[in-house]
């Protein structure tokens, strides 16, 4: 399947991040592969930038890691969804939602000649 | 940054820990990418390149990871020991205060101070059987004595002849003679009065009692 791959605006990345942790805790590879197949493969984050973005968002209390153990059996660092952090994912959902229909309408509207050049 | 994140206090752990755990979350990283790669048949090595391709420069986000971390970890450290030097001298400056404020209190309650063992004033000297008084005329050099406070209380003065003197204050026994020796002068009459007392130097008016020597 060809992978075609999309620059992440900033923000969107902690969106997105938040969403796939609202199911339940994941360390940042199970992130990486939730985004990528929930998406349907068409928004593949670059694994590295991840990281920062998860510390910081940590930092930030937006979201809290523990270190546990794999499905592999291997030392791991999970992160799990907070109570400030539910509360940033519903405000950048609607966010999301607000900025995505502006854009749908303008796309949407129909075309007209612009006036002064004929 | 956003002012929480500034105010959230740093991580306590050494910095060599803090990396430490950095480098094994992004290992981990990378062998759970190589292994489902395996998994969905790729060979060990392309599998490894791959995951190193899919994940970037190593060095690169562990360092962006290091930043966020530690990066105003010092800063962090500079903030809190300011708010606690602060704080200490907020604390100290209020304790100096309630200290002085307690002090007040105390004086303004009566308390116990050092003050009353001094000598009461010299104005508050009461005359007493026994006491000798210097008495003297400013103006006047004729109205002079001097006389032992006899047992039942007076002296013996010119002019007036015998006046009782016990119990009064020196300023009060000035006041009683200037007005017992005014009617003999025209003008003002003014007064002094010595009192030597041979025993006691701050007797209350209580103490004075007739026949106390």
């Amino acid at each position: 399947m060809a992978h075609q791959r999309d620059d992440l605006l900033r923000g969107t990345l902690d969106l997105l991040v938040l969403k796939s942790l609202q199911s339940g805790p994941r360390h940042g590879y199970g992130i990486a592969r939730r985004i990528q197949e929930s998406s349907g493969d068409v928004l593949q984050v670059e694994e590295g930038s991840l990281y920062p973005a998860l510390h910081r968002m940590e930092k930030r209390g937006w979201i809290a890691a523990e270190w546990g153990v794999s499905e592999a059996n291997r030392r791991a660092k999970f992160y799990r969804l907070t109570d400030a952090g539910r509360g940033q994912l519903a405000e950048s959902e609607a966010s999301w939602a607000r900025m995505s229909d502006a854009i749908a309408r303008v796309l949407r509207a129909p075309m007209t000649e612009a006036p002064g050049w004929r | 940054m956003a002012l929480s994140d500034w105010l959230r206090a740093p991580d306590p752990r050494p910095v060599e820990a803090i990396e430490a755990d950095i480098a094994d979350e992004l290992a981990f990283h990378l062998e759970a990418r190589t292994r489902d790669n395996i998994a969905a048949g790729m060979d060990p090595e392309a599998a490894r390149r791959d995951a190193e391709a899919r994940f970037g420069d190593f060095d690169a986000v562990h360092s962006a990871c290091r930043r966020v971390r530690l990066g105003e970890r010092l800063m962090l450290q500079r903030i809190h020991l300011a708010l606690t030097c602060l704080l200490l001298l907020v604390l100290g400056a209020t304790l100096v205060q309630l200290s002085e404020l307690r002090g007040e209190l105390r004086a303004s309650a009566g308390e116990p101070t050092l003050a009353p063992l001094l000598p009461p004033p010299f104005g508050d000297v009461v005359v007493a059987i026994g006491d000798r008084l210097q008495v003297q005329c400013v103006a006047h050099s004729g109205i002079a004595a001097e006389d032992v406070v006899a047992s039942d209380g007076h002296v013996l003065l010119p002019e007036l002849g015998w006046v009782d003197v016990r119990g009064l204050t020196r300023p009060e026994l000035e006041e009683k003679l200037c007005e017992r020796y005014q009617p003999y002068f025209a003008d003002p009459v003014d007064i002094k009065v010595r009192v030597t007392k041979s025993y006691a130097l701050n007797r209350g008016r209580n103490d004075v009692l007739a026949g106390d020597f």
